[in-house]
């Protein structure tokens, strides 16, 4: 062996070679055993999962009803033909006789060659149809038509004796039978995702034939709705021709009913009232335009709008309207892709609910959360009067002798309203009142006006109190919470202090004040019904396919705003956030949340104590027992639980004197009443009087209250049209009125996009609706007595 | 001490004694006819390398059994007639003939006599490479084969490659470490043939080729640079080739998803893991496969015979069949390793990494862990050009073995036929740099020069 080394490469080089090589046999041995061992049990499941097949029976799904029992959603039958290939004829010339007689029922081309011979090229043969879908399972149905006119379904199923391997099927698909008119409350159904097939699939619902809702109540009820799919395992062959049931039968449960609040009659008159409004708009341009010969460049009908209706004793919507809307029966059986992607791009954003899935500045409309505020937080005594010259000079804070630099707040009046006080200030909706009152005015003596005002950080208190900045829950998905702004807000969000300015916007419902016009309605109805925020609803109750109730809806107090003995108190989520912090139920339920608890997480059994003594000096302490309202089907996924907010907002608390704890305001129902009569003497004498909008009347059997707003905005479709013009952006009109005055039954919003003005454009359409209302209701109440 | 050859690094059991004593011997040449007497008992001299030898001949009759059991069905497919089912069989049965004969010839035959031939052998097979392109039969989507099937030049080149490569490296290897002769005309060379391979396209051959050839680039003594360059432009051209043909980029995408969930797998893939999980331990018995039937399992008889050993023989089967490559491969080393000169040791070498490779992305494609890709398991899978290209190797390597076997000393003077002796100063030389200390030396030297300036 004296040769063993001779040569250099047969030294290490070999040996790591060798050792390589060998090493990954030894690893080749390994996964061998693996592959042959321990998987073996694994794809032993696998098979049985084979042999067996799971066969669900579909659940019809629940309907939608209003709230006298008009189907707004409901089922109807659609007639589909299926191939079962393994039934058809050996002979292929009697399977070409099948082909053609269906093709001529169906209009399909039996095959490719008479398909390119009639010049149908694009469309897939029969015979193309079943070769396509036949696969490895000959037992399994091809479905080559769907949804086919009865008549000819009937037709085949009279010829089946001619037509061997060919199997009618009846499937189940939606109808919306009021289509547009409630789309937007309804909603629509589509396919299965692939984002969602996995979550969906374990719930039992097979990706490729069920469809989910995907908007309105159709989404938010999803679950209820469905209902539970039959399940049976049948054995199988491998042809997949089903052999033997195995196991017990589930039966499948229908999906539960809804039942709206919504009125389809009331609906309809809100819609109209909306469309002729826009017609009117559009016609008085065209007229102006032809009288004066030039078109007015700056201003177009854009035909968007808001109409709601609400019971203010309970919260109940009576009628949703968001313009414009879309057909949702387009979307019944399936979805039309030209139509869906046509108003996707749609600028105006059909898809959209925009009574709950916009925000808009509210304007003037918020001055009655301001008048609440000045009104409990003494800032003036409500029957003193301020003075309106028609502007108000902001003076600069760094030169503040320096009247050039000082910064001007217009009334809409330029003429001024002189002396003005609270009840004057809504009734004509005064700007500068509500400057002053909002951000304190040093002209004026401290001894009638508070230094500052209500100031920004009450103003939050108040309009948080009212709902803004909270998702109030109403049944609708895609709900939005609005925005009230404050000094830690600006400061994080644009990196600048708060000035006194932001709080005169702030206070008149501009700014960065954002709101939805559900939002807005339900805060009215809060001051018109005495101080109880109601959770807007839209649901009466759920109900089985025999029409038992399985769920009734209870109104749900979601703020009380004036507490009413013998009723405990309910703050908002936001609320309960702010004054509890980590411990409160958003914190500790919200998954995202630092301090999320499931165990401590109990919204059925949730309640904490509140100090609302409001002088800290005094040594008195005064705990309320307050809970909080959790609407129906609430994921606690919407982000309220926010660290920054409650740090910064107890800071505020701290530095404003006041105790540590946020204090929650309440009112007394002495301080709505006030609200409630500037709201009436708007409709009197004020902004909606007679005198102000000669066209559309107040009406005259009923007495109602109302409030006007003109909020300017400048979004991204007005910058787009180059119309944000320093000192005129374009306004959205609002208004809201109730009726009757002293027991308020509904209160109607109406939002009119790009309408300038409140009171010519958006108090028409509450006007038209409501005089629609009570003829519609005598009528009833006649029909109901005879 | 300085002119004592510097094998210290990489064998510290050297024997200095010998050396010195072979390089006197070799100062004195045998006489002319005793030489001649020599080479003539050397060439047909009885002496058999029993491991290499045994271990070969079981693999074969594994091999010609299994081609037997899993080609029943395809050969009856074939042939459509009752009693053709033997018609895989007899054709591997000839090819076996064939091989054994080839593998005897050149195991009795010096292997220096190749030496010459290889750059000849190298010519024909590119020829037949340029041939294959051009008049190649196509079967399964690639032109790979000539004369009706029966010829695979991809399978010569294979043990072309090895032979010419060990004769160039052989001779060149004092220079290997040289850019200009060392490292280019070897990557020109081999890419040659596997750019030939490539279009035909059978990337997986061209891919084994490459590997066997840059295992004994590095046997030969390639430094690490030189590796990591070639190995990096190999990886990356085999990258852009991945990306450039759809088929290998949609087995590749199919393999990773695969890796995750066997139920992704390729239907190839899943139905060899199928037969592994029917063979269990010790398998359904011999001939008893359900996965060789009606296509489930496609090749059962080439690329897929590995699955059907699984199914058959189980766990213990397949054990044993990679035992048997293993003994294979430890021999072949240990032929290299004992190799009289460089040419017999890297051809050894080269022939074991060839067979290895082919034999570990064989059995990688079957388990799974590689993406699917035809390589033929050595003597065991159908298929005439690979297997006497096998056997051809192992005929060399035996040849080796033989004359490294048999201690005496004038076995390992050059033979008459081959290229003058190779100068063993400048071998020295070249080893010398090779070595550990004398490239500490020259990179610490460096430092110190960068410290200075």
């Amino acid at each position: 062996m004296n040769n063993r080394h001779m040569l250099p490469f047969q030294g290490w080089r070999l040996v790591l070679s060798r050792s390589m090589v060998l090493f990954s046999l030894v690893v080749l041995v390994f996964q061998l055993g693996n592959l042959q061992f321990r998987r073996g049990e694994q794809f032993v499941e696998d098979a049985e999962e084979n042999r067996l097949q799971l066969v669900l029976s579909a659940a019809p799904r629940g309907a939608i009803y209003d709230r006298n029992r008009v189907p707004l959603a409901n089922n109807d039958p659609a007639y589909n033909v299926a191939i079962i290939p393994a039934l058809l004829p050996d002979d292929p010339d009697e399977v070409l006789e099948v082909y053609n007689r269906l093709s001529a029922l169906l209009d399909i081309p039996a095959t490719r060659a008479i398909a390119d011979a009639a010049g149908r090229t694009n469309e897939i043969s029969l015979e193309e149809l079943v070769q396509i879908g036949r696969g490895i399972a000959p037992y399994q149905p091809v479905l080559v038509a769907q949804d086919i006119p009865f008549t000819t379904f009937a037709i085949i199923q009279e010829q089946r004796q001619l037509l061997p391997g060919v199997e009618g099927q009846v499937a189940s698909v939606r109808r919306y039978p009021t289509g547009e008119l409630t789309a937007h409350i309804v909603g629509y159904l589509g396919p299965i995702g692939p984002e969602e097939e996995l979550r969906l699939r374990e719930l039992g619902y097979n990706p490729a034939f069920d469809r989910i809702g995907y908007a309105g109540i159709e989404r938010y009820f999803e679950e209820q709705m469905a209902g539970t799919r039959g399940e049976q395992y049948w054995e199988v062959d491998v042809a997949g021709q089903l052999l033997n049931p195995v196991g017990e039968a589930q039966q499948f449960e229908p999906g539960l009913s809804v039942q709206l609040t919504i009125d389809v009659e009331l609906q309809q008159a809100a819609q109209e009232a909306l469309e002729a409004q826009f017609e009117r708009m559009k016609q008085e341009n065209n007229e102006q335009a032809t009288a004066e010969g030039v078109v007015d460049e700056d201003y177009e009908v854009i035909e968007q709008g808001v109409v709601i209706a609400m019971d203010p004793r309970n919260g109940e919507i009576l009628a949703m309207v968001s313009w414009p809307p879309y057909d949702n029966t387009r979307f019944a059986r399936s979805i039309d892709a030209d139509y869906y992607f046509r108003i996707l791009e749609d600028p105006l954003r059909p898809l959209v609910n925009h009574a709950i899935g916009a925000l808009y500045p509210p304007g003037s409309v918020w001055k009655l959360i301001t008048a609440t505020g000045v009104v409990e937080e003494d800032v003036i005594d409500p029957y003193d009067n301020l003075y309106c010259a028609g502007q108000l000079k902001l003076p600069n804070l760094y030169a503040p002798r320096d009247e050039r630099q000082s910064q001007t707040f217009v009334c809409w009046e330029p003429n001024g309203h002189r002396e003005v006080s609270l009840i004057e200030g809504i009734a004509q909706s005064c700007d500068v009142y509500f400057y002053q009152v909002g951000g304190g005015n040093p002209d004026v003596s401290p001894l009638t006006l508070r230094a500052g005002g209500l100031g920004v950080f009450d103003l939050y208190r108040w309009a948080t109190a009212f709902g803004i900045g909270s998702e109030l829950g109403g049944e609708l998905p895609g709900e939005l919470a609005g925005r009230m702004p404050e000094r830690q807000w600006k400061r994080r969000t644009y990196g600048e202090s708060w000035s006194t300015g932001d709080t005169y916007n702030a206070a008149f419902g501009q700014g960065y004040v954002t709101v939805t016009p559900l939002q807005l309605l339900s805060s009215v109805a809060a001051v018109a019904n005495g101080g109880t925020l109601y959770q807007p609803t839209i649901v009466q109750n759920l109900q089985d396919a025999n029409g038992t109730i399985i769920l009734d809806f209870e109104p749900r107090v979601a703020r009380s705003i004036v507490p009413q003995p013998g009723e405990e108190v309910v703050l908002l989520l936001q609320e309960d956030m702010l004054i509890q912090g980590p411990n409160s139920l958003v914190c500790l339920c919200e998954e995202n949340s630092p301090y999320y608890a499931e165990d401590a997480c109990d919204p059925g059994n949730y309640s904490r104590l509140v100090d609302i003594d409001p002088n800290p000096a005094d040594d008195v302490t005064d705990f309320v027992r307050y809970t909080v309202n959790v609407p129906y089907n609430y994921t606690f996924n919407g982000n309220v639980c926010d660290e920054l907010e409650y740090e910064s907002l107890g800071r505020e608390s701290v530095n404003n004197n006041r105790p540590e704890m946020y204090q929650p305001p309440f009112a007394t129902a002495e301080t709505l009443e006030l609200i409630q009569y500037g709201m009436r003497q708007a409709v009197v004498l004020g902004t909606s009087s007679e005198q102000s909008v000669p066209w559309a009347p107040p009406l005259t059997f009923v007495e109602t209250a109302g409030k006007t707003g003109t909020a300017e905005y400048c979004d991204d479709l007005a910058f787009a049209a180059d119309k944000c013009k320093p000192g005129q952006w374009p306004a959205h009109a609002w208004y809201v009125e109730y009726a009757p005055y002293d027991n308020p039954q509904i209160v109607v919003l109406a939002f009119v996009y790009n309408g300038e003005e409140g009171s010519a454009v958006a108090a028409p359409v509450v006007r038209a609706f409501l005089e629609d209302y009570f003829l519609i209701m005598a009528e009833r109440t006649r029909a109901g007595q005879e | 001490m300085s002119d004592l050859p510097q094998y210290i690094e990489d064998d510290a059991d050297f024997n200095y004694a010998d050396a010195l004593a072979r390089s006197r011997r070799r100062a004195a040449p045998p006489p002319m006819d005793v030489r001649r007497a020599e080479e003539r008992r050397r060439m047909f001299a009885y002496g058999l390398d029993l491991y290499l030898a045994l271990t070969v001949g079981i693999l074969c009759a594994v091999g010609l059994l299994m081609v037997y059991s899993a080609s029943i069905d395809v050969s009856y497919q074939m042939t459509g007639k009752a009693d053709g089912t033997t018609y895989f069989f007899t054709r591997q049965l000839r090819s076996m003939g064939i091989g054994l004969l080839v593998l005897i010839v050149f195991a009795r035959v010096d292997y220096h006599l190749w030496r010459q031939a290889a750059l000849p052998l190298m010519i024909v097979v590119i020829v037949l490479l340029l041939a294959v392109l051009r008049f190649g039969e196509t079967r399964f989507e690639a032109q790979r084969t000539l004369v009706r099937g029966s010829i695979q030049p991809g399978e010569l080149a294979k043990f072309t490659v090895v032979l010419y490569m060990a004769a160039w490296m052989a001779s060149h290897r004092n220079r290997i470490r040289n850019i200009t002769y060392g490292v280019l005309p070897f990557s020109v060379l081999v890419g040659v043939v596997a750019f030939l391979i490539v279009l035909q396209p059978d990337l997986s051959t061209a891919a084994s080729i490459l590997a066997t050839a840059l295992s004994m680039f590095f046997i030969a003594g390639a430094d690490w640079f030189q590796l990591i360059a070639i190995g990096g432009a190999m990886g990356f051209v085999g990258w852009q080739l991945v990306i450039q043909f759809d088929y290998a980029r949609s087995r590749l995408e199919a393999h990773a998803s695969a890796v995750e969930d066997l139920s992704q797998a390729s239907d190839h893939v899943q139905s060899a893991v199928t037969a592994f999980l029917n063979g269990g331990l010790t398998g359904v018995g011999l001939g008893e496969s359900k996965q060789k039937y009606g296509n489930n399992l496609p090749f059962p008889h080439t690329d897929s015979i590995f699955a059907i050993i699984g199914e058959e023989l189980g766990l213990l089967g397949t054990a044993f069949v990679i035992t048997l490559f293993v003994i294979l491969i430890y021999r072949g080393f240990t032929v290299s390793r004992r190799a009289p000169d460089a040419f017999g040791g890297l051809i050894a070498a080269g022939v074991t990494c060839w067979l290895a490779y082919d034999a570990l992305l064989n059995i990688a494609v079957m388990t799974a862990l590689l993406p699917p890709t035809g390589v033929p398991l050595p003597f065991i899978s159908y298929g005439g050009s690979s297997l006497v290209a096998a056997m051809g190797g192992v005929g060399l390597m035996l040849s080796v073995s033989r004359l490294s076997g048999e201690s005496s000393p004038s076995r390992r003077s050059p033979p008459p036929d081959s290229l003058p002796p190779e100068p063993e100063r400048s071998q020295f030389r070249a080893n010398h740099d090779l070595s550990r200390r004398n490239r500490r030396r020259r990179v610490s030297r460096a430092g110190r020069s960068r410290g200075r300036s």
